[in-house]
């Protein structure tokens, strides 16, 4: 990376400005892979099931980066969840944004940056997320059953979305860890 | 923590959360139309999103072969049931008969739907977290898509569109629990609603309630749409596959299978006029 930038001329604080630039524009482009795949019909099925993606490299992204880049890229992707799901736009949006926004202020003053803490602020994240929109989309409306969406279907995709995590937690923290030695 | 809350970073932060939650009361009186930033968002995605699920999609059929033979044989094994089930029913000639004479009215209707005006489309992304089988197609309002358009396949019907974008529609399936098709069964022609349960959507199946408690229904028989301002007369919607009575006994709910395959269709058409729509 280092040689990378001063080949193409780079220095001081052009070169930093271009590091950070291509930093950001990987995680964007990070996270719209992710999308893609979470939302093409048929892969990553199991037992019915999918896994959200964006989620956990929103949180990776939160946990290296911070409050602040974190907030921005948690609200990307829950605008991303809402855009290929059926909930109301924003919503998901806010609630990611929130959550990556603690995830940033938690890993700087209380909690260690390693893959368990993302599970578990993966898991926090997800779960809150699906038991709200259950919450607003069956659970106020009194469906017949509607306790079997929550248990099989919000639960499963939480799990799930929750195991996925460590490959976005180790894509993030290279990416991360690449721009940084180049920073320096 | 304190120089947090007292930074730029927060104040941008706080502004940024609260654009979310007016993009959130806007997707409230929109009433299914994509907003900017959603609209903004699927030029990018979309044709994205129609590369990758036709990548998957052949990828996908040529590993089916090998991975689904378990499955083929399950099918196979309820096929050859269904075969001899059917070699019993030929003894009943009349009954038989009868069942001929509704496909061929079925058929009869599918060919003869002059008054339809459909764009085809590719179900191009499937929202992880939905359970009852919602899907994302590639055409939009540049196709002349509008909410509330029903989709189908040629097989029957499938659902209605609840959200459209320049280039991308929402379609939400008859196995939600928000969709309420009006139908007739065509063996009795007694009429109810069709409308999607939690129970029956994992196994792919909804409901028609509010049949008269004195209806004949009865497995087998065919449900087509009544019609109105919201759906086409005579869609067929599927086949009946169960009938018992309400929990208070005063009407009849059957359960219904429906004739698309809704779990995996692929490609739709959308039905952006018909004789009689929005009209109340």
């Amino acid at each position: 990376m280092r040689i990378y930038f001063s080949k193409i001329g780079c220095t001081g604080m052009n070169r930093t400005a271009t590091v950070k630039f291509m930093k950001y524009a990987i995680y964007a482009l990070l996270l719209l892979l992710l999308y893609i795949l979470q939302t093409v019909p048929g892969l990553f099925v199991l037992f019915d099931t999918k896994p959200v993606w964006v989620v956990p490299a929103a949180i990776a992204i939160a946990m290296f980066e911070g409050e602040f880049v974190g907030g921005i890229y948690g609200a990307v992707a829950g605008l991303l969840c809402d855009l290929g799901g059926f909930s109301l736009f924003g919503f998901n949006g806010f609630l990611i944004c929130l959550c990556c926004i603690l995830v940033g202020l938690l890993v700087e003053n209380l909690m260690h940056c390693n893959v368990w803490s993302c599970l578990l602020f993966v898991f926090v994240t997800m779960l809150l997320c699906r038991s709200l929109e259950y919450l607003f989309a069956f659970g106020m409306w009194s469906y017949d059953a509607g306790w079997r969406v929550y248990a099989l279907d919000e639960l499963p995709i939480v799990i799930y979305s929750t195991l996925i995590t460590p490959p976005p937690y180790l894509i993030a923290r290279g990416l991360h860890r690449r721009f940084e030695a180049a920073l320096r | 923590m304190r120089d947090f809350l007292s930074s730029v970073r927060f104040k941008i932060l706080v502004v940024i959360l609260t654009v979310l939650v007016g993009f959130m009361i806007m997707a409230v009186y929109s009433g299914g139309t994509g907003q900017l930033a959603a609209q903004v968002i699927s030029f990018v995605t979309v044709p994205l999103q129609r590369v990758s699920s036709g990548i998957a999609g052949s990828v996908t059929e040529f590993f089916d072969r090998f991975l689904g033979a378990s499955e083929l044989y399950d099918e196979n094994l309820r096929l050859r049931e269904e075969l001899s089930e059917l070699r019993k029913r030929q003894a009943d000639y009349e009954t038989v008969k009868h069942e001929n004479e509704q496909f061929r009215e079925v058929l009869g209707v599918m060919e003869n739907r002059r008054d339809l005006k459909m764009e085809t489309a590719a179900v191009i992304a499937r929202d992880p977290a939905d359970r009852f089988y919602s899907f994302t197609i590639d055409k939009g309002e540049m196709n002349n898509i509008s909410v509330l358009d029903p989709v189908m396949t040629a097989d029957g019907l499938v659902g209605r569109v609840t959200e459209v974008g320049k280039t991308y529609a929402k379609v939400v399936t008859i196995l939600d629990v928000a969709v309420d098709v009006g139908a007739y069964d065509s063996a009795t022609r007694d009429i109810g609603i069709v409308s999607g349960s939690i129970e029956l959507a994992a196994d792919g199946q909804c409901k028609m309630e509010h049949l008269p408690r004195d209806s004949e229904a009865k497995a087998g028989s065919l449900v087509l749409t009544s019609g109105g301002s919201l759906f086409p007369r005579d869609i067929l919607i599927g086949r009946v596959v169960e009938v018992h009575p309400s929990v208070h006994g005063t009407s009849v709910i059957a359960t219904i299978e429906p004739a698309a395959p809704i779990k995996s269709v692929k490609n739709v058409f959308v039905v952006t006029s018909f004789e009689g729509q929005g009209e109340d």
